[in-house]
């Protein structure tokens, strides 16, 4: 039994001293994938918290047919999509009782979230901001593929083992989001001047 | 030409910008607040009923059906006995004559 499948095992079984020490050796990298995705420091932190949760509830049924890394970044990224997805909805239907009458501040940003990136310099923020905007109306594998590759800092390989896709397929979609993005940054500037 | 080009160059900018955003560090106390969760989350789960597996509840559950199917088939079987004791009683009676004839009247 390799040190990998012990570990594994000892997850399985529940055991505590198992899953302090995944947490010693992901949270760092959870926590800079859920970053990426989502640019605020405290949503990202409860992201990850929730991303570890699912590990430790779901453990049992992994069935080790890739790495575990790779599974824990599956879960992140769908955690993060889901946060995302579930903060947009609650802006529709914030901004739909404003219409309403039911006045409730929203601000002026279609944003999911308020952009609180520790990690961007203070004078590139209002550039990051445009990007995270534009990176955030890109099509949903589009984003993640992008994200996962400029943001995070996954290598393409890494990102074929999460997304499933193949690695043609990987390129040719990071291609079409630079493009859309560049694109959309056009776009933007021209609507600025 | 000249905008143009200029656009392209602040749209690379602007994208540039994505490899200087510097690594942040996960909070200290992020550790602890998980395996916290973690165990809030236990507490909440422990049911009280939790000696009640699945297999007791379908063991139960055809041990419930058995008594009820138990139940039905006695008491069917014990109306025809009834029926059967009627009517020996019956042929008892009019064996030995002693069915009543008298009716009462009030008058």
């Amino acid at each position: 039994m390799t040190n990998q499948e012990e570990f594994l095992e000892k997850l399985k079984s529940g055991s505590q001293a198992a899953f302090s020490q995944l947490l010693d050796d992901y949270q760092q990298k959870v926590f800079h994938t859920c970053i990426s995705f989502v640019p605020n420091k405290e949503d990202a932190e409860d992201v990850a918290q929730e991303v570890f949760l699912e590990v430790y509830k779901s453990v049992s049924k992994f069935k080790g047919d890739s790495k575990l890394s790779t599974w824990i970044y599956k879960i992140c990224t769908n955690k993060c999509l889901e946060f995302i997805r579930k903060k947009n909805a609650k802006k529709r239907f914030a901004f739909m009782q404003s219409i309403t009458g039911n006045q409730i501040p929203i601000d002026k940003t279609n944003f999911f979230t308020e952009f609180n990136h520790p990690g961007i310099l203070l004078e590139n923020k209002e550039k990051s901001e445009t990007i995270y905007f534009a990176i955030n109306t890109l099509p949903k594998t589009q984003r993640v593929v992008f994200t996962l590759a400029k943001l995070d800092g996954k290598s393409y390989q890494e990102i074929v083992d999460i997304t499933g896709k193949s690695l043609s397929s990987v390129e040719s979609i990071m291609f079409r989001a630079k493009k859309n993005l560049q694109k959309k940054l056009e776009d933007f500037y021209k609507n600025e001047q | 030409m000249k905008t143009t080009k200029n656009k392209n160059l602040g749209n690379n900018n602007t994208l540039n910008i994505l490899d200087s955003i510097q690594e942040v560090q996960v909070s200290p106390f992020f550790k602890n607040k998980v395996l916290q969760s973690l165990e809030q989350q236990k507490e909440v789960k422990e049911p009280s009923f939790s000696w009640f597996s699945p297999q007791l509840q379908l063991a139960s559950l055809a041990l419930i059906i058995c008594v009820n199917i138990g139940a039905i088939y006695y008491s069917l079987s014990s109306t025809e006995t009834s029926q059967e004791q009627l009517s020996e009683f019956e042929t008892f009676v009019q064996d030995y004559n002693l069915e009543s004839t008298n009716s009462i009247s009030i008058n």
